[in-house]
């Protein structure tokens, strides 16, 4: 007689509103964005996870183009994100020069501006090379930068190191998040674990050059780095998913 | 009845409660996902030669599921029906039409040029892989727009843009990259609209109906680049030539 298999007829032709799961319980979903990401649990760290299947609604989006099954279902988001934040640390430091420029900090935020625009065109190519979606936010990211970095540099010079303290300990948390999920995968893209462990410590070298410049000094210092360190992880978290 | 291993952890978690969700080794998931699959794409594609005389229906599935070897209550592994087979037939388009573009010739690409002929061709060579099913097209189309298949027809259709819009040279990575695709794929949709009343000698009014679209879509593209200082003595004469056309003092008969 031939054993029983167990083939799980619910994970076959889930739809909007409910997610896949392996038991018989259907679970609900936040029908969101078609990104084609499954919402099951996050660990796909263990061996013994099952295979990731990308939702299928998008499924046949990602076949068209790319070989999903080798390549790192996180390298689009990964991408995306960090192009859009080095775009924002690009515009944040142009609208510090527009300001500061003639100033005695003027070379020090140009020198700082010119890495960061290095490290901008470094991800565009990556984005041409891994046919990554970029995110939707640009023309967004492009004006916010912009004005946050005009607006701390009319509080002063300190609130203007103030502001690039809180952006840069945001950013380079956010790359050792990135490289601990890019090292759980044992066939990982060399060069981009490279890149991003090299503009690590370009970031962190412009926190501590921050510091260094009387970013303690700010008034309101506190609040100050608390709120822009928010809205860098709010803007984050958007332009991974858009 | 031996019980193999898996039901059999399934079986002991749940007897013991176990609130987190079972894990199922990767082997025998993937194996048996890869051989529906193939189950499911050997039914679609024999369902296809039966759609011109039963269109896209749950009766063509079922006949494909015959021809195949299946039993005919097979099409019940698509709950969509119609739809599935339609979005299937997507699928299987947007890859030939990927395999013929990365065997044309790549030209050189200035910046801000719109490769018109390049795109003229990759749109026609869709359109016309519609024609053996021209007939039933239009039902095919209104199938596409019902709820539960709005979101495989938009997956598809973006897919194609974003093809066609990367093997005519598109490497923009800014707000261009949604620009571009989306303008694309309106292109794409009122072509295939007018293709479907199109009667005229292989096509060539869909043809020369793209080339217009495509133009349209240039001009739009230099009018949106062009500097405002150089060119205010142009928008003056047109805003006055409208102005005149709407009074009715002009002087064009």
């Amino acid at each position: 007689m031939e054993p029983l298999t167990f083939i799980d007829y619910t994970k076959k032709k889930p739809n909007a509103f409910f997610g896949q799961s392996s038991s018989k319980t259907v679970v609900l979903r936040f029908p969101l964005c078609l990104s084609g990401r499954s919402f099951i649990t996050e660990d796909r760290g263990s061996e013994e996870s099952r295979m990731y299947r990308p939702q299928q609604i998008l499924h046949h989006v990602r076949r068209a183009h790319s070989a999903p099954l080798k390549k790192n279902p996180h390298l689009d988001a990964i991408i995306r994100v960090d192009h859009a934040g080095e775009l924002g640390a690009d515009r944040i430091y142009a609208g510090q020069m527009a300001v500061l420029g003639h100033t005695a900090e003027g070379p020090l935020i140009k020198h700082m501006w010119e890495q960061e625009i290095k490290h901008r065109q470094k991800f565009e190519e990556l984005i041409s090379k891994h046919r990554v979606r970029p995110t939707v936010m640009t023309p967004i990211w492009n004006i916010a930068g912009f004005a946050l970095g005009a607006g701390t540099a009319l509080l002063g010079k300190e609130a203007a190191m103030a502001c690039t303290v809180a952006v840069e300990t945001v950013i380079v948390d956010h790359y050792n998040d990135q490289l601990r999920t890019l090292m759980e995968d044992p066939n990982v893209d060399k060069d981009i674990l490279q890149t991003i462990t090299q503009f690590r410590d370009e970031e962190q070298q412009h926190h501590d050059t921050g510091i260094d410049h009387g970013a303690e000094q700010a008034p309101f210092y506190k609040a100050l780095t608390e709120v822009i360190k928010a809205g860098c992880k709010a803007a984050i978290a958007i332009s991974k998913k858009i | 009845m031996a019980i193999n291993d898996v039901t059999h952890k399934v079986l002991r978690s749940y007897c013991q409660g176990v609130r987190k969700e079972v894990v199922v080794p990767a082997t025998f998931d993937q194996e048996d996902h890869q051989y529906e699959e193939d189950v499911k794409k050997r039914i679609l594609s024999k369902a296809l030669e039966f759609v011109t005389k039963s269109g896209w229906s749950v009766d063509s599935l079922a006949q494909g599921a015959e021809a195949a070897g299946y039993p005919g209550v097979s099409h019940g592994l698509f709950p969509n029906g119609g739809g599935d087979l339609v979005h299937y037939f997507n699928v299987t388009c947007n890859e030939k039409l990927v395999e013929e573009m990365k065997s044309w010739p790549k030209e050189e690409l200035k910046e801000s040029k719109v490769p018109a002929q390049q795109i003229e061709n990759a749109i026609m060579t869709r359109l016309l892989m519609i024609e053996p099913y021209k007939s039933t097209w239009a039902k095919a189309m209104a199938i596409q727009t019902l709820p539960n298949n709005v979101p495989n027809c938009l997956a598809t259709l973006l897919s194609l843009v974003d093809d066609i819009c990367y093997h005519t040279g598109d490497r923009s990575v800014d707000f261009n990259w949604y620009i571009r695709r989306v303008g694309l794929a309106g292109i794409y949709k009122a072509s295939e609209l007018f293709y479907l009343t199109d009667n005229s000698q292989s096509s060539s009014a869909t043809r020369s109906f793209v080339k217009s679209r495509i133009r349209d879509a240039e001009l739009i593209q230099i009018a949106l680049n062009m500097n405002p200082v150089s060119v205010a003595p142009q928008t003056l004469t047109a805003a006055f030539v409208t102005a005149k056309n709407m009074l009715g003092i002009n002087s064009l008969k």
